[in-house]
């Protein structure tokens, strides 16, 4: 194995999992969030010499990954749909079920924008500016989508809140 | 709960999920990728015609070939739980026999078809309620992005049964020989109706030789 491809493939065993989890957290759909870094990380390495140099490169792969979905998601507009499950709820189900699923609901309640945030600084340990340049926005609207989501997630997933919604 | 715990809750909740698809995987198509993108530079440069009808030629040529396999993410992905549940990603209607030894292999009995499939007259079981084969097969997110997944209990299945499984070819579900004309989809071999879905149907049957003859 070159040292390319070594490297590469450090670089996918250490960044693999927080990317994952990054996208499944944004996206909601296990099985689809790992197709979709997958296929990220096979452009990663298709570009490897250039990506190698980006600064977060798993930034890169989660930022790729959420772009093919766009993609993705483009294109299946134009194709027939699955006659079951064609609604298929993000976030159910026995693929998800390694998680929480309130806690899937939870993020999924989220705006995009701040469960793509909250993932890039969970999952990626991002700092405010490279969690900004990712995300194209400003390091100040991070800060605030983060406190918007915290102060989301907290109500929805606080134990006084789950009682409540028991009740 | 102060905003560093609940942080910490939800990172914690992440966990147990981790990628099953090996780096080997992600190289070849990446290689693929890489290779592509430089075969699109040599055809932008000049010779577009040629470049092009031959690169479909051979295309056509290496469908089935181990070369063409590894231009793509794996055709499907078996994935076994601590819990005994296993968890199977078909993106492409390829090695179908393949895929049901390795499920036989990790204690799934099933069958598995991309046909239409025949069974003699009282092969098919009384007992493939749904509730039942609900609570073998995780129907819930059995569609993903680029084909169909679903999760079997092996440990669920009742002795002296297995698990029917046919695949309907579709857009999300690729294989080769498919063509459309004249209103027709056309996959294997057989005219099917234009609004021929790709789809999943399980049904519980007796696990008894007699069915193969």
């Amino acid at each position: 194995m070159d040292s390319d491809a070594a490297g590469f493939a450090e670089f996918y065993r250490a960044a693999r999992d927080g990317c994952l989890r990054a996208v499944f957290a944004t996206v909601g759909d296990r099985q689809a969030a790992e197709d979709l870094v997958a296929e990220a990380f096979a452009r990663a390495w298709a570009h490897w010499r250039t990506v190698r140099e980006h600064p977060a490169p798993s930034a890169w792969v989660v930022r790729t990954a959420l772009n093919t979905r766009v993609s993705w998601w483009r294109r299946a507009r134009r194709e027939i749909p699955l006659p079951d499950r064609t609604a298929d709820t993000a976030g159910d189900g026995d693929l998800d079920s390694v998680v929480d699923p309130e806690l899937i609901a939870a993020l999924l309640r989220l705006p995009e924008r701040q469960r793509q945030v909250v993932a890039l600084r969970l999952f990626l340990d991002l700092d405010t500016a490279a969690t900004a340049a990712t995300l194209g926005i400003a390091p100040g609207t991070v800060t605030a989508h983060l406190a918007r989501a915290i102060a989301t997630l907290r109500e929805e997933l606080s134990p006084a809140a789950c009682e409540e919604s028991r009740q | 709960m102060n905003d560093q715990d609940l942080l910490t809750t939800v990172r914690d909740g992440f966990e147990p999920v981790q990628m099953t698809i090996p780096a080997d995987d992600i190289m070849t198509r990446g290689r693929s990728l890489r290779r592509r993108r430089r075969r699109g530079q040599v055809v932008a440069g000049g010779a577009l015609a040629v470049a092009l009808g031959a690169g479909l030629g051979v295309s056509a040529l290496t469908a089935g070939s181990p070369a063409a396999q590894q231009a793509t993410l794996t055709a499907w992905t078996v994935q076994r739980s601590p819990d005994g549940a296993i968890t199977v990603t078909i993106r492409e209607l390829r090695d179908l026999p393949a895929l049901q030894a390795r499920l036989v292999l990790d204690g799934a009995p099933v069958t598995i078809s991309d046909t239409s499939l025949t069974l003699p007259h009282g092969c098919v079981a009384q007992t493939s309620v749904p509730l039942m084969l609900q609570n073998i097969v995780g129907f819930s997110a059995i569609r993903t992005a680029t084909g169909v997944a679903f999760t079997l209990r092996p440990a669920r299945i009742p002795q002296g049964q297995q698990l029917q499984i046919l695949l309907i070819p579709g857009p999300r579900l690729r294989t080769p020989p498919v063509t459309v004309a004249n209103g027709k989809v056309t996959v294997h071999g057989g005219p099917v109706t234009s609004n021929a879905r790709p789809g999943i149907f399980i049904t519980l049957v007796k696990a008894t030789p007699p069915c193969a003859s």
